[in-house]
């Protein structure tokens, strides 16, 4: 008993491939979904995550992991985001909506600020085709728009 | 049309290789989360969504941040002077069009950067009208442009709307207003009533930035309810008294006198010229000098809150000594040697009396008591200025002639070329003209007091 105050309290998070995972409260406590589950209790000791499958949960544990270290100064920090956001589109659509499942601020901003960042300064025809994005308005329909927001089109890349 | 919609995506999935996305992923995420994505990308580029399908249509109206800032447009206009009528009309029927589509309730951000003036007033006074409706939070209009014709004169200068203040100190108005955080006029005519009456009826207001408003004359930003941290009145060349105590700016201390407890000062001056007998050409000098009257009127006053003094363009070294001696509380100095006219987006190109105030800085540097810093802007010796400089001293302190003479002068300085000189020298004319008609007038009197 006298060892209860340093030990670990851990909790058992169980995702939609039915794969468990032990981690530390304190790292899963991060996700506020997570931790409103814990404070209201109505979670045994297995938390569901049906939302959630197990090749995206290593993702979003490495992710917790590095920040509920204090230590990392703010500088690590932000390389830590940078390189953890440089995965595939599709990777990153999955942890978005993980992540806003999960209710995980910061995470679903940097993923969120990838996303931007492909976009950014790019023609509408450019972003159709890299997010497969089918068009659906007819010609006339889309030169109406790009009248309206005629000054919305100047400055971006070209193809 | 599939068959191009094909084309394209074998297209994409050579050129993207592992970006390349099966199927439309992002068009199936949550609103919240697309506008999310959306305040990520400067404002300018959010419209040109709506072009992408018709899920996207009309997302990019919610992503609440009114930027109108147009950089690349200002850089491209200041090159290329017969673009400003054209692109005046087009900036004003832009910010006329997202304004009418957008329907949300509230707006969090209406930022206008680009050099209107009191022609363009209906547009503008709609505007602001608009941002309040939404009840804006942060409010900034800056309405100078590029090049020297866009700092508009006094008399152009663009006037806060008297049918707005009327609005907001009705008890129908007065409520849109309970939510400005920021609110930042640079080129916009204000008096002083109006500042005043943001900062009494604001409990929010934060930050109060009003810049060139010929109309400032006596301010007092005082009170025990005020929110605000960060006030910042700048080259108001007819400021008077200035006046500043409001609670957040320090910490609680117990009021003496007149003290005016102001955290940070900036000082805008004008570059002076290098020959130490003139007393500079501008105006600037003048009221720096009404100000500096003003500290000292409490006579041996503390300043016990005074962090930070920032000057801009030049350093007043005895300025700053009197504050390295009176401001207890003193942290920092800082000497940014661009000047009040530059631009973040052009390159810092450095005059004679950039070269000078760093110099006079760095002396300053060696006698600092300890605990205070220095900091000079920028950081290394910038490309030295090879262009020819000019040199107007004594113009008989007219300030109101002066003052646009003075200004155009800085901006001429900054890109000499034909263009910019003539109307300078035009205005020079007139003035000798003016002045030729004073000293008749003199004669005359004297003769008629003789007689």
């Amino acid at each position: 008993m006298a060892t209860t105050t340093t030990e670990t309290k851990m909790l058992t998070l169980c995702t939609s491939d039915k794969q468990q995972f032990q981690i530390e409260e304190t790292i899963a406590l991060q996700a506020v979904t997570i931790r409103n589950m814990v404070e209201d209790e109505c979670a045994s000791n297995v938390i569901p995550l049906p939302n959630v499958n197990s090749k995206i949960m290593i993702q979003i544990i490495e992710y917790l992991k590095k920040h509920v270290d204090s230590s990392v100064s703010k500088e690590d920090m932000e390389k830590f985001d940078s390189a953890f956001v440089e995965k595939k589109l599709s990777e990153i659509f999955d942890i978005i909506l993980a992540a806003n499942y999960l209710n995980i601020k910061n995470l679903l901003d940097i993923c969120c600020q990838r996303v931007a960042d492909v976009m950014k300064n790019k023609s509408p025809e450019w972003v159709r085709r890299t997010f497969n994005i089918v068009n659906d308005f007819t010609a006339e329909e889309e030169a109406k728009i790009r009248k309206e927001h005629e000054w919305a089109f100047e400055g971006v890349d070209e193809d | 049309m599939e068959r191009t919609v094909d084309a394209h995506s074998t297209h994409a999935k050579l050129q993207k290789g592992d970006n390349y996305l099966e199927e439309d992923r992002i068009s199936q995420l949550p609103d919240g989360i697309l506008i999310t994505i959306l305040h990520q990308l400067s404002f300018l580029e959010v419209p040109s969504t709506c072009v992408l399908s018709k899920r996207w249509k009309y997302l990019w109206m919610h992503a609440g941040d009114l930027n109108f800032s147009v950089p690349k447009k200002l850089l491209a206009i200041r090159k290329e002077r017969t673009l400003v009528k054209v692109e005046m009309a087009k900036y004003i029927s832009w910010v006329n069009r997202v304004l009418q589509l957008l329907d949300g309730a509230f707006i969090n951000e209406f930022k206008v950067n680009f050099g209107l003036d009191s022609r363009d007033n209906c547009d503008i006074d709609e505007w602001i009208s608009f941002a309040f409706g939404k009840k804006v939070q942060r409010l900034e209009l800056d309405l100078k442009g590029a090049g020297y014709q866009y700092l508009p004169s006094h008399a152009n200068r663009y006037h806060f709307p008297h049918e707005v203040y009327s609005h907001i100190r009705s008890p129908y108005g007065l409520p849109c207003i309970r939510f400005l955080t920021h609110l930042s006029l640079k080129f916009v005519t204000v008096a002083a009533e109006v500042v005043e009456h943001f900062l009494s009826n604001c409990p929010l207001l934060e930050r109060l930035f009003v810049h060139g408003s010929p109309h400032l004359v006596n301010l007092r930003v005082v009170g025990p309810t005020l929110h605000l941290k960060f006030p910042e009145i700048s080259r108001c060349d007819y400021l008077a008294s200035l006046e500043i105590d409001a609670p957040n700016l320090v910490d609680r201390v117990v009021q003496e006198g007149e003290t005016p407890l102001i955290t940070k000062i900036k000082w805008e001056a004008q570059k002076l010229p290098s020959c130490g007998a003139s007393e500079g050409s501008g105006n600037n000098l003048l009221s720096k000098e009404r100000i500096r009257e003003n500290i000292r009127r409490p006579a041996k006053c503390l300043h016990k809150c005074l962090e930070v003094v920032d000057f801009v363009g030049n350093i007043d070294i005895e300025l700053a000594k009197y504050f390295i001696e009176n401001a207890i509380a003193l942290q920092k100095i800082i000497v940014d040697c661009r000047g009040p006219l530059f631009r973040e987006w052009t390159e810092f190109k450095e005059t004679k009396w950039a070269k000078e105030s760093r110099m006079l800085a760095l002396e300053l540097k060696r006698e600092l008591p300890q605990g205070v810093e220095l900091v000079i802007h920028p950081e290394a010796e910038g490309i030295e200025d090879q262009r020819p400089q000019l040199f107007i001293t004594n113009l008989f302190g007219i300030s109101s002639i002066v003052e646009t003479v003075d200004e155009r002068l800085s901006e001429a300085e900054a890109l000499i070329d034909v263009e910019v000189l003539a109307p300078l020298v035009e205005e020079l004319e007139l003035l000798q003209t003016y002045l030729e008609d004073c000293r008749t007038c003199i004669n005359d009197c004297a003769v008629d007091l003789v007689a």
